[in-house]
This record gives C-alpha cells, structure tokens and sequence, in this order.
C-alpha cells in the first residue's frame, strides 16, 4: 500500500471560524512530514479531526484506502492512526508503566513480557527508565511530553501524528529523539510532525506542509518551501525574526 | 510489575481474612450479632460496587442502592406472583439490575461527570417513589416479605452465605480489575479522549463498568432480600446511599478491598451504637467529611497500601 | 376528564409554587455559576431554613412569621460561608486531589449530616409554622390562600432584588467577572475566594428562605429537602447551568408541568406522587436534546 492518508477537501468550522478550511493532502506510506504554520493556523484541529476527536465540518479523510471519516477514535486508532497532544494528557493517576500498557493492551496485545520488555526499550531511550512505578502524576511537564511520545509508540501504528513533540524538552534529548523517530521510521512507519522548532523540521522531513488560517499554502521540499514568497510572508519571516520563533518554539512549555 | 513476584503477603492476607470470617461463628453465638455481621458484609459488598464505579471507572453514581432495590424486588415480587423456583428468581433479578445498568450505562455516554450524579440521584428516588406508589402491586412501604433461603430460625447459614457472597464478589472485581479491564477503567476514569486516541473502546468499557458494578449490586440485593425476608422502599433511600458511599471514602475509594472492609467495619461500629440513635449518623456525616477534607484517599486504603506494599 | 376551571386553576398554582421553585433554583445556579460546584447540600440548607424559621417563631421568640424568613436567611449565609471556607475553599486552592468528585462528595456528606443532626435535635415529627396570614384571594374559579401569594410574592422580591444586585452593584459585577473567568478576575484586582464565599452565602441563604417561605404551607421534617433538591437540579438543567434567568424561568415552567401533569393521572395519590417524576423525563430529555438547558452557553 503506497498512500496511506488522503485527506480531501477538510473543512472544520467552530461557529464562525474556519480552524481548517478546504485542506487536502497525503500521506504516503513511509513518509516524514512537517506541518507547520503560525499560532492558530489549524493544524492541532487537523490531526484532532483526522484522528476522530473531532468530526469534520465536510470533506473526506481515507486510512489505508478505507473511509475514516465516521469511526470512532479507537477504530482510526487500531487501523494505524496514533496521535500525541500538544497540551499533555497522560494519565496522570497511573503509573509510568501502566501508561504504556494502556494502547499495547487495547490493540490485543496478549504477550506481556514482550510488550513490557518494548515498554522499558522505550523508557530507556525517553530517560524515563527510572521512573516506571511512578504516578504520572509525578512527572515534570517535559516528562509529561516524553511519555506521551512513549505511549503513542506503544499503540505501534503504521502513520504516528506528533504536536509539538520537541516542546519544553532539553535539546541534547532532542536529538536522541529524532534518531529514534528516524529508526521507527526505517522500520516502515510514516509521520506527521508539527512543532515550530524549525531545526528539528528541516532536519527530520523530506517534505513540508505549511498551513495558514486553516489553508495549506505550500506543500513539498523543505527546501522549496522554505524559500517561498507566501510561506515566509505567512510564518518564516526574516532570518532574524526565524531565530526568534526557534527561540519561543524548544521555549514553550508543554502545557502551552 | 517487572519480575512477576509471588505475592505472599497478599495470600497471607487474605487467608487470614477468610479465616477469621469463617470462624467468627464459633465466638459469637448471639444470633443478633451473627445477623448485625451479615449485614455488614453486604454494605461491604455494596461500598465495594461503589469503588468499582466511582474509584477506578471514574463514574460517579448514586444509583446503587436502586439497583440492590431492583433486584430484590424483582426476586421478590416474582416470588410473589409467579411459582418460580428461589434460584431462577435469583438469576432474574441479578440479571434486571444489570439489564438496567446498562440503560444508565448508556445514558452515561451522553450525561458526564456531574450530570452523571445528578441523573443517577433522580433515578434512585423515582424507584423509590415508584415502589412507595404501586403499593397495591408491590406492598409500598408496608413492606414486601420474601421467602427465605433455609428453613431455620438460625443465623449460622446466613452469616456463612453472606460471607460467602462477599469474598466471592470481592475476588472476581478483584480479578477484573487486574485485568486490562481495570487498566482501560482507569485511562477511561484519567482522560475519556486520550485514551480513545490509544485505542480503548470507551464506550464498551464504560458500559461494562456500569453492568458489572449493576450485576453484583443486584447479587447483593437478592441475597439481603432473601436473607432480611423483608423489603420496604426506605431502604433505598438515600441516606442509605448516603451511608454505602461514606463506608467507601472512609475505607478508601480507590481501593476495593479498603472499600469493602470499610462498609464491613463501618457498619458494625454502627450497629454497636445503636443506642445512640440518630446521633451515630451525625458522627457518621461528621467524620465522612473529616476524612475527606484531610484523609483524601481514605483510612484503610493507605494502611492496606503499607501492609501490601502496592495499590491494587 | 377535568374542566377548564379545574386546570386554570392548577395553572395559578403552579405558578404560585413554581415562583419558590425558582428561589431556590436560583440559589442553586447562583453557587454553581460562581464556585462550579453543585451544593448537593441544598435541600437541607431548605430544611435547615424551615426549622430555623419555626423555631423563631414558635418557640423561641415569637417573632412576626416574616421575620422567621428573615432570621431563617441571616443563619444560612452564615452556616454557607462557614461551610465555603472550611470545606470548599480547598478546592480552588488546588489543596484536593480529584476535586469534581471532592465537591460532590463533601457537599453530599453536608446533606447527610445535617439531615441527621436536625432528625437529632428536632426528631422525626413534622412542625408546621403558623400562617403569614389567614384567607386567600379568589378571581373566579381560582382560589389561592393567603400564605401561597404571600410567600410567591416574597421570592419574587428577593429573586428580583439578586439580580439587581448582580446587575448594578461592584460585588454582583465582580461574582460574574469570577464566573466567566477565575483567573482574568483574580489578575484585575477582584478576590476570587471572597466572591466565591459571598456567592455560596447568598446561594444558601436563598435555599433557606424559599424553606422558610414554605414552612407554613406544608411542615417540615429532617428529610423535606430531598425532594425540593431534586427538583432544583432539574430546574437549574432546564434553565441552564448557572444561568439566573434560565432559573427563574424553569422553575415556573416546573411549577406549571407538575400541576398540570397532575391532571394526567386520574388516581389522585399516584398523581401527587408522580408529580416529581415528571420532572426527572425533563431532566432526561434535556440532557439528552439540549444539554446546555434553555439558556446556558453552549459548550
Ligand atoms: N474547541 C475550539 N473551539 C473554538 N475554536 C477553536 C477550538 N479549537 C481551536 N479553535 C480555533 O481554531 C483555530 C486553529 O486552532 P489550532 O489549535 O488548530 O491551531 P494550531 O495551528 O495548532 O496553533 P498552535 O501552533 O498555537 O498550536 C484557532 O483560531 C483556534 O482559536
Ligand atoms: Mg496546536
């Protein structure tokens, strides 16, 4: 199966806001993908609608050449749509461990020592190893972003959403992160990637959507891309002003 | 959770547990004591429930005491007009609190959080009403009587089926929430959408929270049917929902077995003051919202914690 | 079947009643709009104002019946603040774990002690207050007595006199600046606990009014308030969650249901006792059809 994801004509409105507006594109089986835009250009609302928090205003979303559009979350979640929150939501009252467990149990998984053999894989390489037994709860807030990272890894699906995975997180583990984005990426899985630390963008991606007031205005090379009338009118700005939003975008917290 | 240990003290626990309950006969041979024992293992049984629901599911319901009412009324009116055997009858009103919890379990779909409390609360007092009103089809607050199990005035038997009930009940939720059943409950109970994003079916997991929890408080109601031989709308008021939810927070809420053996304790020391009147329930109120205010997670759960060495 | 004279005049009743419906409802979507917290303690701060209200007048002081409502206010917004801070400030502190849960249990454990404290001290027997004033007034085929329009009356002054309050005073703006946004209130200079503490004050002392202006009517016992809480919860779903309009406005739409439903049954004692459940299929079907109520903010 080549293309993975198509997404034609989304359109989601909040009363009067158009958050997406008649946005189309796709995913390809094995693909890294940057989605990127300013504050407030929809992109958080594109992955909410494509994985079934939200329900489209209209157009059409196809998984693995099968319509999405009317399951429930759990069902794009067992087909191989996994998802992260760009404001955390672990389960704070459970343990690191059971956090994991939670999508590898809900996908049949029925060996155990297996998964929690992954599970601690995992934990090694967030640095969240020593912290397994531990509420959640407990967690600072780039913990917080690590785990989530970890949990959706654990649910192993074939195309992975990723909000603003490198937000509030110490740059060394930054790169740590993106080797092993790159290896699960070997391994044959897609990703679509949205943060504005343009360094991870531009080094991880082979490709850049650029979204702006819900539309996509460029879509392709990161290079192409980057030197693109709109896109830099609409969110690079002035290599000056990119080294600012680099700045707020590892700045920003977590709960931002 | 990483090298699967044989839990000792647990096993240790437990039987000690059992053992004590199963003894407990030989030292008291007050038949009033015996009955006052078996009534408080089936408030264990019910604050139980209510940990099931409230303190791993996170569904927050006052319905319980309805549904202990349903199928004891159901085993008791059935008895009544039909000549169905006492174990069918059993089957039927178990299987009617469940056939009803999972009418609220689907209506909790729609009502969340404190509309949840709201409606079951609602719920609760339309079956009391509705019992109180067709008193000419269910006896209303005359009361309803309702055979027995044995044909003996002693209380030995029921104290042992009653106790029975308890553990049995207490060990399959126990299982259940060992299980990946428990583990959804409580993603469900942290976060319904994050963990409908990790592919947890919410919606059947809540229902099968609210079926399960509805099924045993309708054991729980066929067996004190049974056992009181007698049935009267008040006792699905709510001060008695009042008093099953205060046994599960003082024991612990997030806690089973704490919960439990808070509705067990709670109910004996109850009894014990009887002669204090309604000013044992002042206690009672006053020192369910103590414990709240500061002992948030309750006064046995954190000592089973320490004893144990783990949550659940 | 029932005569037009028949249902108009349980049409003016349902008003009348639906008018102290209101009062309470009002009390209960004020505390809500402000703290976002449902008192599931309201209906006994309703009793506790009946016996209050009894008491002055009866034993205590032989006060004016008017001025039992009166005392029966003073004592719930004193018990209310007392119970915020104690018991609620916490919340919006952050001192609690898991707070919805806390504020239903903690307002449901007020309720349970309460309920036991007055069966205690008063026992189980029903006291009835003396009347405000005996007759009534009757426009053709409606009569209502004296106490019913009195006591309606009275609701509709306080009910009217809250909003005015709400509306036009520095505290009424500062309540609702903290009910639309804790937060953005708090950063403009406004204490949120103080708001929150006068809002459940006032919230119980409303409780305890419409139970003083009821205690002529029917007697109150230790668990007169369930049913009335009941029915606030219903009204305040209706109405809209912390909306006072949508109270105001839902509780005589209750009033009006639950005499007019009456007519429905022909078995009068089930009619009576029915009459409550009508308002638990409202609850249903709102929560089901319009879940923000008729004139709260859609989520
Ligand atoms: N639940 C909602 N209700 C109303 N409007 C919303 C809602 N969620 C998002 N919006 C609006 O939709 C638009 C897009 O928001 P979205 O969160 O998708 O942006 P984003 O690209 O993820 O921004 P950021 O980079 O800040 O995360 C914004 O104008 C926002 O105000
Ligand atoms: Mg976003």
């Amino acid at each position: 199966m080549d293309v993975e994801l198509v997404v034609q004509d989304l359109e989601k409105r909040f009363g009067g806001v158009r958050a997406v507006d008649d946005l189309s594109f796709a995913v390809r089986g094995n693909e890294l993908v940057g989605l990127i835009g300013p504050n407030g250009s929809g992109k958080t609302t594109t992955i909410d609608t494509i994985c079934g928090l939200l329900r489209p205003s209209g157009g059409r979303i196809s998984f693995q050449g099968r319509r999405v559009d009317h399951l429930p979350p759990y069902r794009r979640a067992e087909m191989g749509l996994g998802r992260t929150f760009q404001v955390t939501r672990v389960f704070r009252r459970m343990s690191v461990l059971q956090n994991l467990m939670v999508p590898a149990m809900a996908t049949g998984e029925t060996d155990r020592s297996r998964t929690e053999t992954r599970a601690e894989e995992i934990l090694e390489m967030l640095t969240l190893d020593h912290l397994g037994s531990e509420n959640a709860d407990s967690l600072s807030g780039g913990q917080r972003k690590l785990l989530e990272l970890g949990r959706v890894l654990m649910l192993d699906p074939d195309l992975i959403f990723l909000d603003e995975p490198f937000a509030g997180v110490h740059p060394r583990l930054r790169g740590q992160i993106h080797s092993y984005i790159r290896r699960v990426h070997a391994n044959g899985k897609a990703f679509v990637i949205v943060s504005h630390d343009m360094d991870s963008i531009f080094e991880l991606c082979q490709r850049v959507i650029v979204m702006n007031e819900g539309r996509k205005i460029a879509d392709g090379d990161p290079e192409a891309v980057r030197s693109e009338k709109a896109v830099i009118d609409a969110y690079l700005g002035e290599a000056s002003e990119r080294e600012q939003l680099e700045h707020v975008g590892s700045g920003e917290g977590p709960d931002a | 959770m990483k090298a699967r240990h044989f839990p000792v003290r647990k096993i240790l626990f437990f039987s000690a547990i059992v053992l004590l309950g199963a003894l407990l006969p030989l030292a008291v041979s007050s038949s009033y004591w015996l009955h006052v024992l078996a009534m408080a293992y089936f408030y264990g049984l019910v604050a139980a429930t209510w940990s099931f629901l409230d303190g791993y599911a996170g569904q927050f319901s006052f319905g319980n005491i309805a549904l202990v009412m349903i199928a004891g009324y159901t085993s008791g009116l059935l008895g009544e007009y039909t000549g169905l055997p006492l174990l069918l009858r059993i089957v039927a009103g178990i299987a009617m609190s469940g056939l009803v919890g999972l009418v609220i379990g689907a209506l909790c779909l729609r009502f969340k959080g404190a509309y949840l409390s709201l409606f079951t609360i609602a719920f609760a007092e339309a079956v009391r009403l509705i019992i109180n009103t067709e008193h000419r089809f269910t006896r209303g607050p005359c009361g309803l009587r309702v055979d027995g199990f044995f044909d003996t005035t002693s209380q030995v038997p029921y104290y042992y089926l009653m106790f029975g009930i308890l553990v049995v009940s207490i060990f399959v939720m126990y299982r259940m929430l060992r299980s990946k059943w428990g583990l959804f409950f409580r993603a469900i109970r942290e976060d319904e959408d994050a963990a409908s994003a990790l592919g947890v079916n919410v919606v059947r997991y809540k229902i099968t929270a609210f079926v399960v929890t509805s099924m045993f408080c309708g054991v729980a109601g066929v067996f004190y049917a049974h056992f009181n031989r007698m049935l009267a709308p008040n006792f699905g008021q709510i001060t008695t929902m009042g008093l099953i939810i205060g046994m599960a927070v003082i024991g612990g809420v997030e806690n089973l077995v704490a919960a439990a053996m808070g509705g067990v304790l709670l109910q004996f020391g109850l009894e014990g003051l009887r002669d204090l009147g309604a000013w044992r329930l002042v206690v009672f109120g006053a020192l369910l919202m103590i414990v709240l205010r500061f002992a948030r997670n309750g006064l046995l759960a954190p000592l089973y914690r320490k004893l144990m060495g783990e949550e659940l | 079947m029932y005569g037009a004279d028949y249902l108009i005049a349980q049409a003016a009743n349902g008003l009348v009643v639906g008018c102290l419906y209101a009062l309470m409802a009002v009390g209960l979507t004020l505390i809500f709009s402000v703290l976002k917290v449902i008192n599931f303690a309201h209906g006994e701060f309703y009793m506790v104002g009946g016996y209050t209200a009894y008491y002055m007048v009866t034993v205590l002081g032989g006060l004016h019946p008017l001025l039992g409502i009166f005392f029966a206010m003073i004592v719930l917004l004193g018990l209310g603040s007392l119970f915020e801070v104690a018991f609620l400030r916490p919340i919006h502190l952050g001192a609690v774990n898991r707070p919805a849960e806390y504020a239903i249990l903690i307002t449901f454990g007020l309720s349970f002690f309460l309920q036991n404290l007055v069966l205690s001290l008063a026992g189980p027997f029903p006291h009835r207050s003396p009347s405000f004033m005996s007759g009534g007034l009757t426009v053709g085929p409606v009569t209502i007595s004296a106490d019913r329009l009195i006591a309606a009356g009275l609701a509709l002054v306080l009910m009217i006199a809250l909003m005015l309050f709400i509306r036009a005073t520095w505290t009424g703006k500062a309540m609702r600046a903290v009910s639309q946004d804790r937060d953005a209130a708090a950063v403009s200079g406004i204490n949120p606990f103080k708001m929150n503490n006068i809002a459940f004050g006032i919230g119980a002392s409303l409780a305890g009014a419409s139970g003083a202006l009821i205690a002529p009517i029917f007697a109150v016992v230790p668990d007169v308030g369930v049913l009335p809480s009941l029915r606030s919860f219903v009204i305040v779903v209706l109405g809209g969650m912390g909306s006072v309009k949508g109270a105001l406005i839902g509780g005589v739409a209750i009033g009006l249901v639950e005499s007019l439903g009456a007519a429905l049954i022909p078995d009068p004692s089930r009619a009576l006792a029915y009459r409550e459940l009508y308002g638990l299929v409202i609850f249903v079907l709102v929560l089901l059809f319009r879940p923000q109520g008729l004139f709260g903010e859609k989520q």
